[in-house]
């Protein structure tokens, strides 16, 4: 009696003729990853500075005479200090100067030029921040002042988020489209190469199913292994792209920073490939052995 | 007149039984290509034992390829197992061919699947484990003399092994009916009778076998229905 050995696959594992489906896919599963990345990160990133825009505020006094500064600062902080769960921190000159250089450039501005006074406002706890109250309050006290709750900033940041996500959404399916189209025709080359081994199966009674079966199991393995390579690709390139740029960010832009969590997102690419694989295969072949059998 | 094989073997179904397979004037050509078989009428009763003789060129191949439902006929109705085929899905289809074994002159062995491997296909198609049959596949390849090359690969067997493969596999699931192109042509003639003692054997337990050949020796030594094709009609007999 022989020893029960495991067979071979039906469908031989390694063919050359997959080889160029597996380059295409692990290609689109690496961009897939790099716009999942960009998508969790670029959401986190805007997330983190709304959350922080959305806890301070900053009050301008705007002065006629840079003489007045010191006391105009002096009377709003007293107001400022009166009211409960606000923390205010007078910006000095060299800071506010330092906040317009991207827009000046490195340029001496005169001493008698009239910066507004800035006093950054933190919102330490409580109900959200009265902006309008605040400025009533300091108008009050003679003082020509505009506080800005950064209300602006929050919405263009959460417009952009969304223009990023429904973008890197966009490129997600049209690489998935990609990714099913390829498949379709690498089935349809996979069954010519194969066809030796499909016309037997035929022969021997295998329903369109089974034969499909193979073609899938095939299939969703060499997406899976795309997908695999295309994360291993995407986490070697955002890890050195983060090394050689830093994170990218500005004394006004946030910087964009992975996080292991963002493995979460991309640990499902393998899966996904995996999957829009096997189901174009699938249909694919069932498609190409009924045409078969209408031609016979 | 169509043409009805009468001799049957002891296990034979009952006379009510439908035909195996039945062949109601049936035309075949290749596009708009000459007549290859004309107006052929043939039932395989069962438990018969036939042969299907005739020139080369004469559409032996072609009927069978009817036979087992790898082409369909320009016109004419084709029964198998008691059931119309030109009514037919793919699935029920593929359910006859379950029931019919095939030899085939080309072999039609799958090259990355060894000796064992490619027997046993059919039954893996049936859903069989593998592990489960290895003992009745090894049993046959030992009866058909191949009990030494069980995990050969294909490409390094001669064609008389080959040969011997694709009847292993045509047998293996105890078909109903078996279909055998020249399956002797490639063995020699000790082999060949050794194979021709298997059909009997199968069809001994209730298999219909319709071989085609060119061998009159074989034919002859043979107590079993004979017909011919010549000019794409079939006749009774080795002569006219």
């Amino acid at each position: 009696m022989n020893m029960p050995v495991k067979p071979a696959p039906i469908l031989p594992r390694n063919s050359l003729a997959d080889r160029p489906l597996l380059i295409v896919m692990s290609i689109m599963a690496f961009m897939a990853s790099l716009a999942l990345l960009l998508t969790s990160m670029s959401n986190r990133a805007s997330t983190d500075w709304q959350s922080e825009l959305k806890e301070s505020a900053t009050v301008q006094i705007y002065l006629t005479d840079n003489a007045q500064r010191g006391e105009a600062v002096a009377r709003a902080m007293s107001i400022l200090s009166g009211i409960d769960n606000l923390k205010a921190t007078p910006i000095s000159d060299a800071e506010a100067r330092a906040l317009i250089s991207p827009w000046i450039g490195e340029v001496d501005l005169p001493d008698n030029l009239p910066l507004p006074a800035m006093i950054a406002v933190d919102k330490q706890g409580g109900d959200i921040f009265d902006s309008r109250g605040l400025k009533i309050a300091l108008e009050n006290e003679g003082l020509t002042v505009d506080v800005d709750d950064h209300s602006a900033w929050s919405g263009r940041i959460a417009r952009a988020a969304t223009a990023v996500r429904i973008g890197t959404s966009l490129v997600l399916i049209l690489l998935l489209a990609g990714s099913i189209a390829a498949t379709g025709f690498a089935t349809q080359s996979a069954m010519a190469v194969h066809r030796k081994v499909v016309k037997v199966l035929t022969q021997v009674g295998a329903q369109d199913r089974y034969v499909a079966q193979l073609f899938t199991q095939q299939f969703f393995f060499i997406g899976a292994i795309a997908g695999g390579i295309g994360i291993i690709g995407a986490f070697i390139f955002t890890f050195f792209i983060s090394l050689l740029f830093g994170g990218g960010g500005t004394s006004l832009l946030p910087a964009l920073k992975f996080s292991f969590s963002d493995l979460i997102y991309i640990l499902l690419i393998p899966l996904l490939f995996g999957v829009v694989s096997a189901i174009a295969a699938g249909l694919t072949s069932l498609q190409v052995l009924k045409a078969d059998r209408r031609s016979s | 007149m169509p043409i009805t094989n009468s001799k049957s073997s002891p296990l034979t179904q009952s006379p009510s039984a439908p035909d195996v397979a039945r062949l109601d004037h049936i035309s075949l050509r290749y596009g708009r290509g000459p007549e290859i078989l004309s107006d052929v009428s043939l039932r395989l009763r069962p438990g018969s034992f036939t042969f299907l003789t005739g020139q080369s060129g004469a559409g032996k191949s072609s009927l069978l390829k009817l036979l087992y439902l790898n082409l369909t006929p320009s016109s004419g109705l084709i029964s198998l197992f008691g059931q119309d085929t030109s009514v037919m899905d793919g699935i029920d289809q593929q359910e006859i061919k379950r029931r019919i074994g095939i030899v085939l002159q080309d072999f039609q062995l799958i090259d990355h699947l060894n000796v064992m491997e490619n027997v046993s296909l059919p039954l893996r198609v049936a859903g069989l484990d593998p592990a489960s049959v290895q003992d009745d596949v090894v049993e046959l390849l030992q009866w058909v003399g191949l009990g030494d090359r069980l995990h050969a690969r294909p490409q390094t067997l001669s064609g008389g092994e080959k040969q011997r493969v694709a009847i292993a596999r045509a047998v293996i699931a105890k078909p109903d009916l078996l279909i055998a192109d020249e399956p002797t042509g490639n063995v020699d003639a000790k082999i060949g009778q050794r194979l021709i003692r298997l059909f009997t054997e199968m069809n001994r337990l209730g298999t219909t076998v319709l071989i085609a050949t060119h061998d009159i020796d074989l034919i002859r030594d043979n107590d079993s229905d004979i017909i011919r094709l010549q000019y794409g009609s079939l006749h009774h007999g080795l002569t006219a």
